[in-house]
């Protein structure tokens, strides 16, 4: 998902051509990212509120979509199927009907885990209510993904900036209006559904053709470009600035998690405090893309930038340090 | 900001507590028989039997893995089992973890010009990309071990030697077809032109 922000971004600075064989392929790596993100958050919210038969039945769900990206990609997650102008690996005629398969066994699946949390008394009392943030401040905070699509915002860079094979395949974009755990709850238990079904459409729709483009010139210098993805916790945007060497000048990723954090202090006002673990865990947080660092001396006032080696040192020295070596 | 909750209308029955108590049994008891009965015929040796368990039971029963994934590296042996590796340094820069270090020294052949004298790989710091694999120029390095069970106590132990990527065999693959790659020449085959994995 961040390879395909970064790799879209790079092919909008120098005008790269995507084959239309690979912008599908992309699609469906995307959305069966989606679908396993989804899961996994539905389980791990079943886990923090206590409710551990769902952390159980949906991983167990999850667990042939990680399987069947291990046939695709060589890897259950960190697929590595993206390179600059298209992708690395084609989805062979073999695994089609494999990906119908999985598809299907999870389609039915999840309408299952659907229906039965819906009229689960329990988990409604838990999440119903809980965690709001209101449609405005939705919008104010400018949060993301299914986290404002659950307050009522219809935010969706799928639909409002079209990229790989989403034009094609179209997207019906899934908006709850309850603006509380419930509702996004309820919004990524129907986007897995969604997804199965451009899982199914992309396939089917695939042209024959290259997977990816011919690129004969080295990037030339100096272009900038941002590209924006839809990834499962909301939109992603990558900034890149090309350089005369291999490698990008200048190279950002913004997080979804860095915006949705924002809407956490005013949801989990006027809450009790074992509501707290779900309301922050409700916008799917991932804390490793948000985490910022700056070390600064307090002697000279100096900022200091460390490099990868030093930072290596510095952690195997604290590790050294605790186990008391 | 709690808002009232609108519970659900129960039942008579649903009320009365005890058959809903045995519902929830049976179905408890129900997934426990099948199962049980599944993992007996199992093991009498009826393997169409459907599995009693979605888990594996992780030594013993391994999972098929894809012939796509990404497994520990090795390096592939020209015939006369010296390595392939023309030590170009190809790898050590296409790798976003730079947990490839190459030292190359002169191969005996004149024809070939260089040949890894250290090569090691840093597992604990890999992140199984294959960018490497991809980058090679040679078609030295290869990720088609099918090992992915590895675990060391010390930093050091994860760090694979040039001996141990030369004694690694490419794993015997029955599972999915895939065309993601030829198979696997062996180390007797002449070094064949580059291709690209994805269009192979
Ligand atoms: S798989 Fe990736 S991280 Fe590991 S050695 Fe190869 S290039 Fe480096
Ligand atoms: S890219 Fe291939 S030939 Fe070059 S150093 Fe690495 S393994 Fe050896």
């Amino acid at each position: 998902m961040h390879s395909t922000g970064y790799c879209q971004a790079l092919e909008k600075a120098a005008q790269i051509e995507v084959p239309p064989r690979a912008r599908f392929i992309r699609t469906i790596i995307l959305e069966l990212e989606r679908i396993h993100s989804h899961l996994l958050w539905l389980g791990i919210a079943g886990h923090i509120i206590g409710f551990d038969t769902v952390l159980m039945q949906v991983w167990r769900i999850r667990e042939p979509v990680m399987w069947l990206a291990e046939q695709i990609t060589g890897n259950r997650k960190l697929y590595g199927m993206n390179i600059v102008g298209g992708v690395r690996r084609d989805i062979p005629k073999e695994l089609h009907p494999k990906i119908i398969e999985v598809m299907d066994k999870v389609e039915k699946e999840t309408i299952a885990v659907l229906n039965a949390v819906v009229d689960d008394t329990t988990l409604r009392m838990r999440l119903e209510g809980v965690g709001v943030v209101p449609n405005k401040d939705a919008i104010a905070l400018a949060i993301l993904g299914p986290s404002a699509r659950g307050s009522g915002v219809a935010v969706d860079v799928r639909v409002d900036h079209p990229y790989a094979a989403y034009a094609e395949v179209g997207v019906n974009v899934v908006v709850e209006t309850g603006e509380d755990i419930w509702a996004r709850t309820v919004v990524r238990i129907k986007e897995t559904l969604e997804s199965v079904r451009i899982v199914r459409d992309a396939l089917a729709m695939m042209p024959e053709g290259p997977i990816e483009a011919k690129i004969d010139e080295p990037i030339p210098p100096g272009l900038v470009a941002c590209s924006s993805v839809e990834a499962p916790r909301g939109e992603t945007h990558h900034f890149v600035i090309t350089s005369d060497e291999p490698r990008p000048y200048r190279w950002k990723a913004r997080a979804p998690t860095f915006q949705n954090l924002q809407a956490v202090p005013l949801s989990i006002m006027e809450e009790t405090i074992a509501d707290v673990p779900i309301t922050v865990g409700s916008f799917d947080p991932c804390f490793s893309c948000t985490e910022r660092v700056e070390a600064v001396d307090v002697r000279t006032g100096e900022l200091k930038v460390y490099t990868k080696r030093e930072l290596e040192q510095l952690s195997r020295a604290k590790t050294k340090l605790l186990r008391g070596e | 900001m709690r808002i009232p909750q609108s519970e659900k209308e129960l039942t008579f029955w649903e009320r009365i507590y005890f058959p809903e108590v045995f519902r929830g049994l049976a179905i408890t008891a129900k997934h426990f028989v099948v199962n049980m009965i599944r993992h007996t015929l199992r093991l009498l040796g009826f393997k169409n039997v459907p599995k009693g368990a979605v888990t594996y039971q992780y030594p013993e029963e391994i999972r098929p893995i894809s012939t796509r994934l990404r497994t520990m590296h090795r390096l592939a042996r020209r015939a006369d089992g010296s390595p392939r590796c023309v030590a170009c340094m190809m790898c050590e820069t296409v790798c976003p973890a730079s947990c490839i270090y190459i030292v190359a020294g002169e191969h005996p052949d004149p024809n070939i010009e260089k040949v890894p004298i250290r090569f090691d790989i840093d597992l604990g710091k890999c992140i199984f990309c294959g960018y490497c694999v991809e980058a090679c120029p040679e078609d030295a390095i290869r990720m088609d071990t099918g090992i992915y069970n590895f675990a060391a106590y010390t930093r050091e132990g994860m760090v694979l030697t040039l001996e141990e990527l030369l004694a690694h065999e490419p794993a015997p693959y029955v599972s999915v077809p895939t065309q993601d790659k030829a198979p696997d020449p062996g180390p007797l085959a002449k070094s064949q032109p580059v291709s690209a994995p994805a269009s192979a």
